[in-house]
């Protein structure tokens, strides 16, 4: 079994340290709050680790119900979560390369994680890590979201994507511009047409979120078998925190209201 | 889907001094004239003040007449459309409602336009009574203290009507003896209130549980900052260029409105903008003059220029007083401190009082080289890691307390601004 459908968009993690979620670390444990959040530029990185130091996490939150958990952008080569002050492990798991029997790898080879299993309710979140993808590395983690699903789209949206830079540019007497980029954010329009009613209640789902949400457009598909080449906001680690603005549109082709509507969506990242 | 929204809401008098029952009148409220609702003190460039409730222009759609004046049976003003309460409520997204506004509806500048059925409203902040009321003679005697007349004006029976009154909440930060009070009689309450909290340095506010309150500037108790004197080793304590007593922060008590620059690691970034920042010269005196007693500080005057103010209190004639005043404006004044103005979500500040207490963090933003992370200290390896670009050209620390001294509510787009002066 493996992940099915298409773009997922889930609820925004129910970890997150300004919410009141926190971290520790066997090693680098003032850095390891970085993973609670979805800042992409800062990580968490072990100290004094190598392919034979057990290094642990672990997350604590407000007590909530998950489905879903993400590693974004590590190194972790054999690792394993549990949930719970007394470890437990997760049941009829699903992770982006199969079923496996708790969340359990031993020769995890891509950067990001992404697994799906039966709902618990929890207020805590356990990382054991031996290994890293290069021998003996530094282990890292970038950010890690435990969340719940909203709904994942059957259909194939057509989606354009952006990143905006977000740059300053002022013009100077020697009539050359000073520009200064910013912090780069996702942006995207999604436009449904030809699919079926549980896509358009995702639709309808995203739209009437007050608090912002996660979209991954690749929804777990990754490789030569799926993408033919390795682009921006389509890969594993492209987990982007949005909310939805302006208006959102439906109508009926050529109003004949049997047929297919066509709806679109414009999201933007969101702190 | 929950949604932030404001609610207007009237309450018509019924008689003279009696209020009837609060109507809601959101649906007539005309959106495009709705538009800012501010209060502020000492929050105007170039000067010291004292209050400033900005006043709120409404206009409403009349084509049933309900909005006519008194003498119209359609209206719903059926004793006077003058002085009827007009309040203004956030219901934020989880439905918590807070007052944002309280006025009275000033009918002398009511403007009627037949051609589109509206009715435009000039609404005055609650304090506005002040003006309506006259100081009796007898109610300030002389040898009483500023604190015991400003609490003689405001505890009367038509300002009571309409704002609550505490003795507990009329503090003042010079406390001195008027030495004639004839200079009081026959003033309007307002005036009268003006020169007493002048000569006592201190404000006016209206909180949110609509009591008056008079207090100094000092940032707010709820959160207010614990700071310890810089000393060197043999124990003196430490001092700037400008002869200032050089602090630490110790800890913020209570609550604090905490904000966040877009350079959080967390991404806590709670600030749509921030902008208007100064080093506070604008507002700096050093050379104050009281009753033609001055007293100046040569070591600010030299650093920064002269920076002069004065007043004229005729309900004072002691000499030592005046120097008294003078010296406490001095201390208050004379350096520099930063303001800047900073604009967040309604819902994060409707919590928020005039001289409470902000911190702000705004880091530079680091933006890691490409292929990189940013390198952190404790667990970056030297020469392994690249240096990160630097965004941003002004950074404020989180150990800088900020005290509110202007709130203006934008109904349009649900952000407030806050006016932030350095404590």
């Amino acid at each position: 079994m493996t992940i099915s459908g298409g773009i997922k968009v889930f609820e925004k993690s129910s970890s997150l340290f300004k919410d009141s979620g926190n971290a520790t670390a066997s090693s680098a444990d003032g850095s390891v709050d970085n993973i609670l959040s979805m800042n992409r530029n800062l990580r968490w990185d072990s100290v004094g680790s190598d392919d034979t130091t057990a290094e642990t996490i672990t997350i604590t939150f407000d007590s909530t119900t998950i489905s879903r958990i993400f590693i974004v952008d590590h190194n972790l080569k054999d690792f394993s979560i549990t949930y719970g002050a007394s470890p437990t492990a997760f049941t009829n798991v699903v992770g982006v390369d199969g079923s496996k029997s708790g969340i359990v790898e031993t020769a995890f080879s891509e950067n990001t994680s992404y697994y799906e299993f039966d709902q618990v309710t929890t207020t805590q979140i356990n990382i054991t890590s031996t290994k890293t993808q290069i021998v003996d590395a530094q282990k890292y983690i970038t950010i890690f979201v435990t969340t719940d699903e909203i709904g994942t789209f059957e259909g194939f949206p057509n989606v354009i994507p952006f990143s905006d830079a977000n740059e300053k540019r002022s013009q100077v007497v020697t009539g050359k511009y000073i520009t200064q980029k910013n912090f780069e954010t996702f942006n995207a329009q999604l436009r449904v047409e030809y699919t079926n009613q549980a896509d358009i209640d995702i639709i309808d789902s995203m739209y009437e979120s007050q608090e912002p949400f996660l979209i991954w457009l690749c929804g777990g598909k990754y490789g030569a078998a799926n993408f033919s080449v390795d682009f921006k906001n389509w890969r594993l680690k492209d987990l982007y925190q949005v909310q939805t603005y302006d208006k959102t549109r439906t109508i009926w082709r050529g109003n004949v209201y049997i047929g297919s509507p066509v709806t679109s969506i414009k999201l933007a990242e969101e702190v | 889907m929950n949604v932030a929204f404001y609610t207007i809401l009237v309450t018509p008098l019924k008689t003279n001094e009696t209020y009837g029952d609060q109507v809601d009148i959101t649906d007539y409220v005309i959106a495009r004239k709705f538009n800012k609702i501010k209060q502020s003190v000492d929050s105007g460039s170039y000067d010291i003040g004292i209050y400033t409730y900005a006043d709120l222009s409404l206009t409403v759609a009349n084509y049933d007449g309900r909005f006519n004046d008194e003498t119209e049976s359609s209206s719903m003003f059926y004793f006077t459309r003058d002085r009827a309460k007009i309040q203004v409520k956030y219901t934020n997204e989880a439905g918590t409602e807070s007052v944002i506004y309280n006025g009275l509806i000033n009918d002398e500048a009511t403007l009627q336009d037949f051609e589109k059925d509206t009715v435009k409203f000039r609404i005055l902040s609650q304090d506005s009574i002040f003006r309506k009321v006259k100081v009796i003679g007898g109610l300030i005697n002389d040898g009483v203290t500023f604190s015991a007349a400003i609490k003689s004006v405001l505890n009367r029976p038509a300002i009571t009507a309409i704002l609550g009154y505490d003795a507990g909440k009329v503090s003042v930060g010079y406390d001195g003896i008027i030495d004639d009070s004839t200079p009081f009689s026959q003033k309007d309450s307002r005036t009268v209130l003006e020169l007493l909290l002048n000569a006592s340095g201190s404000v006016f506010y209206i909180d949110d549980a609509g009591d008056m309150v008079v207090s100094d500037r000092t940032v707010g108790s709820s959160g207010a900052a614990v700071y310890a004197s810089l000393t060197d080793e043999a124990g003196a304590v430490l001092t700037d260029e400008a002869g200032a007593t050089l602090q630490s922060l110790e800890s913020v008590g209570g609550s604090n409105l905490e904000l966040y620059g877009a350079g959080d690691p967390y991404q806590r970034d709670n600030i749509a903008k921030i902008n208007n920042y100064n080093n506070g010269l604008q507002r700096t005196f050093n050379t104050i003059t009281v009753n033609e007693q001055t007293s100046t500080d040569e070591t600010f005057v030299d650093r920064y220029g002269i920076g002069l103010k004065s007043y004229t209190f005729d309900f004072i004639t002691s000499t030592a007083t005046a120097t008294a005043i003078a010296d406490y404006y001095l201390e208050q004044f004379k350096v520099p401190k930063a303001e800047l103005k900073v604009y967040v979500k309604t819902d994060i500040s409707t919590g928020v009082n005039i001289l409470d207490p902000v911190t702000i963090d705004y880091r530079k933003r680091h933006k890691p080289f490409n292929g990189s992370k940013i390198p952190l200290a404790g667990s970056s390896v030297a020469g392994s890691e690249k240096s990160p670009y630097v965004i941003g050209g002004i950074k404020i620390a989180p150990n800088r307390i900020w005290k509110v001294i202007g709130i203006e509510y934008d109904t349009k787009t649900f952000l407030t601004a806050l006016r932030l002066r350095e404590s």
